[in-house]
């Protein structure tokens, strides 16, 4: 009894003992909280995670595991390469041109940190596609250590090389005190980028344009088509940004959203009679060499890629979207958001349906000799598909870490603040 | 009709004895496919695949079938199609690294260890006579089934033995380097013609319809066709000049 005593007795010495100590109040617990900012974050790593399963693949399989073949060597990595292109000249090019050469408001001026961060973020995605698509990836430095002239793909490598130094300049240059000397050299850099832009743009076109193999593709008329796809593309980049990053109640944030909207309704009308001129100067007369492409990318097992994602999508939907009259910049940057997510079928339909028309042009070959490879069909595998979500979540972390860990955001005038936070 | 004084193999290979002493500059390879003496056996394709240890989905000389006309007025055409080695190639110009050019004799080769893999020249060639190694092997889906079978690893011997193409070893021990990756092409088997041997295609062929030889020897049997009124070249009308002829 005693024992079970001095053991009740216990308890009550320590309530004396916490009685006589003053309690510190208790920390309050930080709780974590998941914002849109870690989201986005998550949602970046995760698709790298996933992607990197292509990689390994790419990396120890090499071109096995892709649909690639001989009589299709060209696919959804090339396709998607001159998309990018396209974006990352294309948004430069038009932001050049208009806050430079045609001195569009200061507002538009201000975004330049984001946009030529996402020109490198792109650029980056781009430039590991290619690299990827490459039989020996780890042999491109051979085209800067032997390069030959007079190729157009010698050209348009080392351009991309020397576009991708300007623009790394020009990011740095924002980096630097904001002195009368740098502001000069960063318009000088500007001015450097149009034909430097122009070029990369019309001779990435000019690639395919050679080819003699390829009847389809021969001509002036794809570095002229390019041109124009990049500047859709980009002035669909540009005013996505602008009116998601700039969005303030201010009238010039209206009415430069309304301008940019204009701009890419006029390119999208002009690209789409273009392609339409294009189209019917090839069908018309019906010589199967060149018609064929055309009639797979229209007809052919892939018809949606055409009529639903670019065509629908990509096209009529924003037009409609642009031509209302009632526009507010909601409404334009849900149309610039649809074009840039489903213009990559053009180049799609540029690059594969003209490789596909050998099984049409040249049937005999086809049957010849068969084997892997030797196939007239394509369609992207899952590795090739992993490998483009690396490529894009890559740079996609790029952009996040320079817009929210560099604080490369749209700036306010004459202050530190960005516009959204 | 007179008899051929000797096979025209034998000729073909005193002629190749003849050319070879004569600086590489001054030699022309040409060959001459007669469409009417092919029966379609695909002896050169095979020979091609065995002499080059072509892996799968690489070929150099396919032979394009045709079948014309409609029951019972029926006719099948057969048209072996190597590398045409063109006096103006469009695979060449295109070539961002200068891996693939044509030599002193004329035939356009590849430099496989300086191959970047981009597939350029195979858009740019018009007669599709180019194919990449993407790395497969016959023995690719075999089980390994050590002491059960000949599984993989016995089997693919044969895989792993080295090519000669352009006078050099061709490891191909199943890894990524060359000529894995790269663009691989007909080279009108300059190995085995440098050693005074014809190419592989024309000493198979069955019914003596593929002749090879040097075109600036005006006394050579290939000199003597292509001069034939009934000799012609594929797509003369891009002004490719291919050295390869066919006699219709």
């Amino acid at each position: 009894m005693a024992e079970k005593k001095n053991k009740n007795a216990a308890p009550e010495a320590d309530q004396e003992l916490k009685q006589e100590i003053p309690q510190k109040p208790a920390a309050p617990r930080r709780q974590f909280k998941l914002t849109t900012n870690h989201i986005l974050w998550i949602v970046g790593i995760l698709a790298l995670l996933i992607g990197s399963i292509g990689m390994y693949q790419r990396l120890t399989e090499g071109l096995r595991l892709t649909a690639l073949g001989s009589y299709v060597p060209w696919g959804l990595w090339v396709a998607t390469y001159e998309y990018l292109v396209w974006l990352e000249v294309g948004s430069l090019l038009v932001f050049t041109l208009l806050v430079y050469v045609f001195n569009w408001p200061r507002d538009l001026e201000r975004m330049a940190p984001t946009l030529y961060l996402s020109a490198l973020a792109i650029l980056a995605m781009a430039l590991i596609l290619i690299g990827l698509d490459l039989g020996h990836p780890f042999r491109f430095w051979h085209v800067l250590v032997w390069p030959q002239w007079g190729s157009l793909m010698t050209w348009m490598i080392w351009l991309h090389q020397v576009y991708l130094v300007v623009l790394v300049a020009k990011l740095a240059l924002i980096f630097l005190p904001q002195r009368a000397f740098y502001k000069k050299i960063s318009r000088w850099l500007s001015f450097l980028s149009l034909p430097l832009g122009i070029a990369l743009v019309v001779i990435a076109g000019s690639v395919f344009g050679v080819v003699i193999g390829r009847p389809a593709w021969q001509g002036s008329g794809l570095p002229v088509l390019f041109l124009i796809s990049s500047l859709v593309a980009g002035t669909g980049l540009l005013a996505f940004q602008y009116v998601w990053f700039m969005r303030t109640p201010s009238e010039e944030y209206i009415e430069v959203s309304r301008r940019l909207g204009k701009l890419l309704l006029a390119f999208l009308v002009i690209s789409l009679l273009v392609s339409a001129l294009t189209t019917l100067v090839i069908l018309y007369p019906g010589v199967p060499a060149q018609a064929t492409a055309l009639s797979l990318t229209l007809f052919g097992p892939f018809w949606w890629v055409y009529w639903i994602f670019h065509l629908g999508f990509g096209v009529v939907l924003p037009i409609i979207l642009l031509a209302t009259q009632t526009q507010t910049a909601r409404r334009i940057g849900v149309a610039a958001g649809l074009l840039i997510a489903t213009y990559i079928a053009v180049p799609l339909n540029i690059v594969i349906p003209t490789q596909l028309a050998i099984d049409v042009v040249e049937k005999g070959l086809i049957i010849a000799f068969q084997g892997p490879g030797l196939k007239a069909y394509y369609f992207p595998t899952t590795s090739e598909w992993l490998v483009t979500l690396f490529a894009l979540a890559f740079g996609y972390l790029v952009f996040l870490f320079g817009f929210t860990v560099l604080g490369m955001r749209p700036k306010v005038e004459n202050s530190s603040e960005e516009v959204v936070k | 009709m007179a008899l051929e004084p000797k096979d025209v193999l034998v000729r073909m290979h005193e002629e190749l004895q003849r050319a070879l002493k004569k600086a590489p500059g001054e030699r022309r390879w040409v060959m001459v496919i007669d469409l009417r003496k092919c029966v379609g056996c695909h002896a050169c394709t095979i020979a091609c695949v065995a002499e080059n240890k072509l892996p799968p989905g690489v070929v150099y000389r396919p032979v394009v079938e045709q079948e014309r006309g409609t029951y019972p007025n029926v006719s099948q055409v057969f048209m072996p199609r190597p590398c045409f080695h063109c006096d103006e190639p469009p695979c060449v110009p295109v070539c961002p690294v200068n891996a693939t050019y044509a030599n002193e004799e004329g035939v356009v080769v590849m430099d496989y260890d300086r191959c970047i893999g981009c597939r350029y020249c195979l858009n740019a060639c018009p007669y599709s006579a180019r194919t990449t190694d993407f790395g497969h092997a016959y023995t690719d889906n075999l089980p390994m089934a050590d002491g059960l079978i000949i599984g993989r690893e016995t089997a693919d011997d044969y895989e792993r033995i080295p090519n000669f193409e352009y006078g050099k070893e061709w490891d191909r021990p199943g890894g990524l380097q060359s000529p894995v990756g790269n663009a691989r092409k007909c080279h009108f088997c300059l190995h085995r013609v440098h050693e005074g041997e014809l190419p592989a295609c024309t000493t198979t062929c069955i019914g003596r319809a593929t002749y090879y030889g040097d075109s600036n020897d005006p006394e050579s049997l290939v000199s003597e066709l292509i001069t034939q009124s009934n000799a012609i070249r594929l797509r003369e009308e891009l002004g490719t000049k291919p050295k390869v002829y066919y006699l219709v």
